[in-house]
């Protein structure tokens, strides 16, 4: 198949945590998205028989139709990504996985004759294990069997194809999600063996903010994580000086009150003189270690812990600055300062809102990482956040499958390469 | 005889001399005894009364002692004092020979020797003289050899950098990857615009194959 095929037809697809952003070249500027999950519907529900052909799987923009009760919800919704790792056995999330591809694939299907499958660039978590490649493979060689729509693929990992939409061959990528953190440097290459997983994301600023909730009284609507989240996205804001910041707020705590009115209903959140406790939302994500949360551990809320999945260890404690040097440090000397010169921040957990008013204390996620930087003495860092986070995962693959040649197959050693699905 | 060379010994050690070995005179014609200050030597040929018996033998002894003269810087002819009577001592001064006269009272230096230069050639035997011409020509030689092999060196030299250019060149053009396009028409996303990334893509699996 000829080069100018392959770049006609390259298709890229984003695995992300909470979304599945997916489409070919001539998407343009921005993939189509579906939430990244699959429901398992109740077969006897009415419901069901109503719409007809029996699914044991629904995902994409159908799924609200079938949903049932709230209990249900966490019982047969499943988030195949939600951590950045499938489980080998999780067959449950696998076929999300591959229903989720069977869908993005079928949207896009052209109709021109000559078209003979796309050219798929796949991008998972950097610290996605093997056995997630040959499944994944997997899945795309039975799609192509079934509906002859995948010539070859390739799977590249997320921050590398970050690195690639924001144009830098040599970086370091911050990649924060819902569940965790990677760190990996790239130098037009990712470098695997440096990169550090850290066990926390957004989902632990939703955890502190479900708390800091219950405190004030709140612990009802505590518990809808949805809501929460909401919560977390208004009220919450990374200090410069978590103590300075706080010593600020509980003097003059007027300044720093928030509430806020969940629109087309009668709940109000203020946390009035608790308001600053909206530095501990932030803070949390990117340092845990203050002795402000100790009281939180100790009152039953979750310290995130070490955990290991697969061979991948991620850290529960670390802050982000340590990680990223841990990361650059296991990088060749010469390459270091040039690591540190270009830190990119890319993920939903990384946008945070800095109102004007509150910038003496208050700061956004690059100065954060900066100053923990500062703090263990790497000064002249420069960190940036991506440009259109939610989609540079998507653009970083169109380039990658656009560029790399038709004929450079697949190589385990490597870890890049078409792996072509048909002689 | 070795009486008469302790006296000798005595005398010349007195006056601040350092008795050379015999061996270390340069000479075809040894003297029996040797001397040196440091700065200039002095060879003494000793006749016993036993080796004078007649006229004959003390003309003998004084032309074998004319013979070290310019061998070293001071020559003496050391006799008993019985023949010192029978010398006419203005020849030997003449010939610049010294005249130590050796008897109960010790030694006496009759006649001062004159001091002598000693040229090179004096001073070497024929044998030396021999071994100094042969390494003055392997010198030479070596000479020649050393300019022949720098001339070697230079050659060689020039040829390695040649060689050198010559690969460093090959090599670039080696690695040069092949003509690629990497023309972006103008229909594509802006993500693509300006992207350094499509020059390194594009050559995946080439830059591995030359590596």
């Amino acid at each position: 198949m000829s080069e100018e095929y392959k770049r006609r037809y390259t298709f890229g697809a984003d695995y992300g945590t909470s979304d599945f952003k997916f489409g070919p070249i001539t998407c343009g500027e921005t993939p189509e998205i579906i939430e990244n999950r699959g429901y398992f519907p109740d077969t006897d529900s009415l419901m069901y028989r109503i719409m007809g052909a029996p699914r044991e799987v629904v995902v994409g923009k159908e799924i609200p139709l079938y949903l049932g009760s709230r209990e249900d919800l966490t019982l047969r919704m499943v988030y195949p990504m939600k951590n950045g790792i499938i489980r080998k056995n999780d067959e449950r999330a696998w076929r999300v996985v591959y229903e989720i591809t069977k869908y993005g694939l079928k949207s896009f299907k052209p109709p021109e004759k000559e078209f003979d499958g796309f050219y798929v660039v796949a991008s998972l978590s950097s610290i996605a294990p093997r056995y997630m490649y040959e499944r994944l493979f997997e899945i795309y060689r039975q799609i192509d069997e079934e509906e002859n729509l995948v010539r070859a693929v390739t799977i590249i990992p997320q921050p590398l194809a970050v690195a690639i939409a924001q144009k830098i061959p040599t970086c370091v990528v911050l990649e924060s999600g819902h569940g965790n953190t990677q760190v990996c440097p790239i130098s037009r290459y990712p470098i695997r063996n440096a990169v550090v997983a850290i066990n926390r994301g957004g989902g632990d600023a939703n955890s502190i903010t479900a708390e800091i909730l219950k405190d004030c009284g709140y612990g009802d609507l505590a518990r809808e994580e949805a809501f929460v989240r909401r919560i977390k996205e208004k009220i919450g804001l990374i200090p410069k000086d978590l103590t300075k910041a706080v010593e600020t707020a509980k003097k003059n705590p007027e300044r720093f009150r928030v509430i806020y009115r969940v629109p087309n209903t009668r709940i109000e959140i203020d946390l009035a003189e608790n308001s600053w406790t909206r530095f501990l939302i932030g803070e949390y994500v990117f340092n845990p270690n203050h002795e402000l949360f100790h009281s939180y551990f100790s009152r039953g809320m979750p310290k995130p812990e070490d955990a290991r999945i697969g061979d991948i260890t991620f850290r529960g404690m670390i802050d982000f600055g340590e990680s990223i040097i841990e990361s650059v440090e296991r990088c060749p000397i010469e390459l270091q300062p040039y690591l540190y010169g270009q830190i990119l921040l890319s993920g939903g957990n990384f946008a945070w809102k800095v109102p004007r008013e509150f910038r003496d204390v208050a700061t956004d996620s690059a100065l954060k990482i900066r100053l923990l930087l500062e703090e263990k003495g790497i000064r002249d860092a420069k960190i940036v956040m991506t440009k259109d986070p939610q989609f540079s995962v998507w653009r970083g693959c169109i380039v990658y499958g656009y560029a790399v040649p038709e004929d450079y197959e697949w190589n385990w050693e490597r870890m890049e390469g078409w792996l072509k699905l048909r002689e | 005889m070795s009486e008469i060379i302790d006296q000798i010994k005595e005398y010349f050690v007195r006056r601040g001399n350092r008795i050379l070995s015999v061996d270390e005179a340069s000479a075809d014609l040894k003297p029996n005894i040797a001397f040196t200050d440091g700065e200039s030597t002095i060879y003494v040929k000793v006749f016993s009364k036993e080796e004078l018996s007649d006229r004959n033998s003390l003309l003998d002894a004084v032309l074998q002692s004319l013979r070290l003269v310019g061998k070293a810087n001071r020559v003496y002819l050391a006799l008993p004092k019985i023949y010192s009577t029978i010398l006419d001592g203005r020849i030997l001064q003449r010939h610049g020979l010294g005249l130590l006269i050796c008897g109960g009272n010790g030694v006496t230096e009759a006649i001062p020797a004159r001091q002598h230069e000693i040229s090179v050639h004096e001073g070497l035997s024929s044998d030396e003289m021999r071994m100094i011409l042969k390494g003055l020509h392997e010198l030479r030689d070596l000479k020649r050899r050393v300019s022949e092999l720098e001339e070697t060196v230079r050659v060689l030299s020039e040829e390695i950098s040649r060689l050198k250019s010559m690969r460093v060149r090959v090599r670039a053009e080696e690695m040069k990857p092949p003509p690629v396009s990497v023309t972006i028409p103008q229909e594509l996303p802006s993500f693509f615009k300006d992207n350094p990334w499509l020059e390194i893509l594009i050559r995946r699996g080439q830059e591995r194959a030359s590596a």
